[in-house]
């Protein structure tokens, strides 16, 4: 599956206005600002994505799942580094919550995370392409990038895999992790559909 | 503003200069407009260097130089050209500092009714 250069374009401007958002709110969250990196997108298989998870190197990680459904349905996971999600747990908590209680919260903060970024997410593309998308609650995973998968992205043969990297930080902490959209090629058929007629729109808009 | 308007559309995604030049063709179409675009915040500072514009729809998340950078250094060496932040990373620290140089913000997905006040102002 080759997507054009305007389809990349389009998904990225997509993801990028969504996670854009997605900053605003957890900002919000933990009064202070949050500053972003252009997201990274490639697409990949589901043994690509998983190397680039874990780089050759099984580490563990903290992973927030939520199937979608809709014009395009899939799954949606938002990946962290562990050593990150703890991070994340003291840039939202504050400094002052004691090291025994971190691990405790660390589920909970990920799990309000995943919900922020991954719905603004799937609520942004559903905006902007004038359809309606369906998501779960989050589920909360911890382990390798493999284990992972297995309990959330089942191998599937014509299923590819939308990769988002994205940095960000929070409180002068480097908190990066991963957007990862699980779509198969029915999906992404129909996610192309969608994109074609929102530039259509456009281009009618600009020629009246 | 001049009913010819020299209008700059800074955005690393052609889809978002598509929007909104649709959202410009929307608003004005009585207005002799001359828009042009950069893919960056770097191209349009060399684009500024030698023509004039009325205003530029700066993005914010660009690679290289993000657009509040961009829209300070627009603010000191062209004084003239009237600069807006569009983003929908809205953040209230952003919000502050944009508001410090005297740049509006306008939030993505593009409103017409936010374009055209900006534009009506510069």
């Amino acid at each position: 599956m080759v997507l054009s250069e305007m389809e990349w374009d389009a998904i990225t401007e997509l993801l990028n206005v969504s996670v854009s958002r997605a900053a605003v709110a957890l900002s919000r969250l933990v009064g202070k600002p949050v500053s972003m990196s252009v997201p990274v997108l490639r697409m990949l298989s589901r043994d690509d994505a998983l190397a680039a998870l874990d780089g050759g190197r099984p580490s563990p990680l903290v992973a927030v799942g939520e199937q979608f459904s809709g014009p395009f349905s899939g799954s949606a996971l938002l990946v962290f580094p562990e050593t990150r999600s703890l991070r994340l747990v003291h840039a939202i908590l504050g400094e002052q919550i004691p090291l025994e209680d971190v691990a405790d919260m660390a589920e909970e903060a990920m799990a309000e995370v995943g919900n922020v970024i991954l719905n603004s997410c799937l609520s942004g593309m559903a905006n902007m392409l004038a359809c309606r998308i369906e998501a779960t609650l989050p589920t909360c995973y911890q382990g390798t990038a493999d284990q992972i998968f297995q309990r959330t992205i089942r191998p599937v043969g014509d299923a590819r895999i939308l990769f988002m990297s994205i940095d960000f930080s929070i409180r002068e902490r480097d908190i990066g992790g991963y957007i990862v959209l699980l779509l198969d090629l029915n999906a992404i058929a129909n996610l192309r559909q969608a994109i074609a007629r929102y530039v259509a729109a456009l281009g009618h808009s600009a020629a009246e | 503003m001049a009913v010819h308007a020299r209008i700059l559309l800074v955005d690393d995604s052609k889809l978002a200069r598509m929007a909104l030049r649709a959202a410009l063709g929307d608003l004005v179409a009585d207005i002799d407009m001359d828009v042009k675009e950069a893919p960056d915040a770097e191209t349009a500072l060399g684009l500024l260097e030698h023509e004039p514009f009325d205003a530029v729809l700066m993005d914010y998340n660009m690679p290289g130089m993000d657009g509040l950078s961009a829209a300070t250094l627009i603010r000191t060496r062209f004084p003239k050209t009237g600069v807006a932040l569009v983003t929908a990373n809205a953040q209230d620290a952003i919000v502050a500092e944009a508001q410090l140089i005297g740049v509006p913000l306008i939030p993505k997905p593009v409103q017409r009714r936010d374009l055209q006040t900006f534009l009506l102002a510069s």
